[in-house]
């Protein structure tokens, strides 16, 4: 029995050491494949060569509210170009179960066994600050499409982000709900524990100081906690303009219900985390009033957006959110950087990806800098009769 | 001031209905149950459920959620306890194999209602609010209290009052005696395990009501205040946990009355840490300590 488990230890141990040797070798190996660039230019490019990308999304635990719309979004994104000829895509698609280790492990898979041109996703920053480490490391191109966290796009030249930050979507939204509510004060929560919502509160504060808006309440709480009462009725007590909200789509719709059920009828601001039908479903009609603000909406008319919305439909038997709209638009921005050269080598991707300026996406105009982060206007929403109106 | 008091005991109210349950096992068998949080968990999911699919009222509700919690607490001593009674090491093995049974009672739970948080219907019990001398409180607050107040007492008499409390205290007292009294162990134990998940089930269904959702880290959520409140109240003592729960409810709130509601945890575990400094066996706990 000893003898046993030791063998396995050490065969445990061997396999370790296969795999660490494995990853070392395969690293930093530029390889340029030539049947991946083909002839012609932009629309006319064709290649012979299916080109593989990868996607890492949750798909399941619990981010896999955001990665199952993904997952669908990138899908019908490549399955329109790949109708529209010249180049065929093939997206390999990879489940993180929301967690790093199986993160880290979708990136190697991806990279070193499918060697694919470019990889769309992590679905959560906190996952991407070490694949993307793996990725730039590897010189593989990666598009993050909800990787929101500061600091994403400086991990390096490979990395590259087509997912409005956080801080922006709150930035534009709390300027639009002074302006059509008059707020002169207003009360903040946020979530402590988490690294993300408490930057975001940094935002927020510098963003009412520069509006002149008066805090009258800061309260915090964190995901896992069972009762909101106290902090909200600190903010009722307050008698709040509004309240602005920073927390995970986890504590949301718990903190809006009761919030509502308190009594508490002021408007409440909110960043991407609001921005899903899901949630709309799932807080009924305290979901009224909610100011959302994010990078895409069901309601704007930008080219493409009712197509995609209908076809999305159709295809999926549920309407699509940002997080879909956002991996649909990551399939269009590689597909522009790969036609930019007609080529599909991780080099080529790279140099172009960086450069693509003003296109006409579905999330309104948008554009990538050299340095990776994207540029796009945020969309300020109103839900009004259960439905996402442009506020 | 006097609302925040109120918030403190609702909250509080639901910390003690986990923590009575998961320290009755303790008091009288000298189980740790570590599957107790996912039996809770499960108990918020099946409320759901069950009001989703037969639309029964909130009265007929968590009877029906206490039977199923009765019948998962007699599955856990049998999977998770039994099996391993007489070992020289069934304290600290039916410690591990009740965290194991836990992770499968939440897979399970994930394989049948997915990795998203359910929630009750909105017009399932429509939440109405009252205000009595300037305190707010909904009815699903009032609901909370009203039932937790009753499964306390009702818990404290059947221990104090009933057959099944006498051999549940001969038992507790001394297994071996209480055998050979003509004490059913086997039976006693069995029920106690029942009584005890059917309080935790009933517990999550109301947190969940409570809440608005339940998604499968609701026990793990409100693990660590339970257990805080168990070591708080005298692990084993009905009233102690009882009282704990309100008192820590309270301490949050007024906490984030009072300060801030950053330090919310840290006043609830500072307390907990100056009782045990002070009071080593807690609020309401015996002097003769057992080792486990």
């Amino acid at each position: 029995m000893r003898l046993k488990s030791t063998t396995g230890a050490a065969l445990a141990v061997a396999a370790l050491l296969a795999t660490g040797a494995c990853v070392s070798e395969d690293t930093n190996e530029a390889s340029s494949d030539s049947a991946l660039s083909g002839s012609g230019a932009g629309e006319d490019c064709t290649i012979d060569e299916t080109v593989k990308i990868g996607a890492v999304f949750s798909l399941t635990e619990a981010a896999a509210f955001a990665g199952a719309y993904q997952q669908e979004g990138l899908a019908m994104g490549f399955e329109e170009l790949n109708a529209a000829g010249g180049i065929t895509y093939e997206v390999i698609q990879e489940d993180d179960k929301t967690t790093v280790e199986d993160s880290v492990a979708a990136f190697e898979k991806l990279i070193n066994r499918d060697e694919v041109s470019a990889i769309v996703g992590p679905t959560l920053s906190n996952m991407a600050f070490t694949t993307y480490t793996d990725a730039q490391s590897a010189g593989v191109p990666a598009l993050g499409v909800s990787t929101t966290a500061e600091g994403i796009p400086e991990i390096g030249d490979y990395i590259f982000r087509a997912s409005l930050p956080e801080e922006v979507a709150l930035a534009a939204s709390i300027p639009a709900a002074k302006e059509s509510l008059g707020l002169t004060k207003v009360a903040v929560l946020y979530d402590s524990a988490d690294e993300f919502t408490a930057s975001a509160f940094n935002t927020i504060k510098d963003v009412l100081t520069e509006e002149g808006i008066e805090i009258v309440a800061e309260e915090t709480f964190e995901t896992a906690d069972t009762d909101f009462t106290a902090q909200l009725t600190a903010v009722q007590d307050a008698d709040p303009d509004a309240v602005i909200l920073s927390a995970l789509p986890g504590a949301t719709v718990p903190l809006v219900k009761k919030a509502r059920e308190l009594g508490i009828e002021a408007p409440i601001v909110g960043g991407n985390a609001f921005n899903s039908p899901v949630l709309i479903g799932l807080l009924e009609d305290a979901a009224e009033g909610l100011i959302v603000g994010g990078a895409w909406s069901a309601a704007s008319d930008t080219t493409g957006n009712a197509e995609f919305i209908a076809n999305y439909t159709e295809k999926y038997g549920r309407a699509p959110d940002q997080f879909a709209a956002q991996a649909y638009t990551a399939a269009y921005l590689l597909d522009q950087a790969i036609r930019a050269d007609c080529d599909a080598n991780r080099e080529a991707i790279k140099d172009n990806l960086g450069q693509i300026l003003e296109y006409d996406s579905i999330l309104g105009p948008i554009s990538i800098d050299e340095n990776g982060e994207v540029h796009q206007e945020p969309v300020v929403q109103i839900i009004r009769d259960g439905v996402f109106t442009i506020l | 001031m006097l609302q925040q008091l109120a918030n403190g005991v609702f909250a509080g109210s639901i910390y003690a209905l986990f923590a009575i349950g998961f320290t009755l096992v303790f008091g009288v068998l000298r189980h740790l149950n570590l599957a107790h949080p996912a039996v809770f968990t499960a108990g918020a999911f099946v409320g759901i459920e069950v009001a989703a699919r037969t639309a029964i009222p909130v009265w007929i509700l968590f009877p029906v959620v206490a039977l199923f919690g009765a019948l998962a607490g007699v599955l856990v001593e049998r999977i998770a306890f039994r099996p391993l009674r007489g070992r020289d090491d069934e304290h600290f093995a039916g410690l591990i194999s009740s965290v194991a049974l836990g992770g499968v009672v939440i897979a399970l739970l994930q394989a049948r209602y997915g990795t998203e948080p359910k929630s009750f219907a909105t017009d399932y019990f429509p939440s109405r609010l009252f205000e009595f001398a300037g305190i707010r409180v909904t009815s699903t607050q009032l609901v909370t209290l009203a039932l937790a107040l009753v499964l306390m007492l009702g818990l404290a008499w059947l221990v104090s009052a009933t057959p099944l409390g006498r051999s549940m205290r001969a038992v507790a007292e001394n297994p071996t005696a209480a055998k050979v009294l003509g004490v059913n162990v086997g039976r006693v134990t069995a029920g106690t395990y029942a009584l005890s998940s059917a309080l935790g089930t009933v517990a999550g269904a109301l947190l969940a009501l409570n809440l608005g959702q339940a998604g499968r880290d609701l026990g793990a959520s409100i693990e660590l205040v339970g257990f805080a409140v168990i070591i708080l109240g005298g692990l084993g003592s009905l009233w102690g946990a009882m009282a704990a729960g309100v008192v820590l409810g309270v301490a949050e709130a007024m906490t984030i009355h009072l300060f801030d509601s950053t330090w919310k945890s840290m006043v609830a575990f500072a307390l907990l840490f100056a009782v045990l400094v002070i009071r080593p066996r807690g609020l309401f706990g015996h002097v003769k300590v057992r080792e486990v």
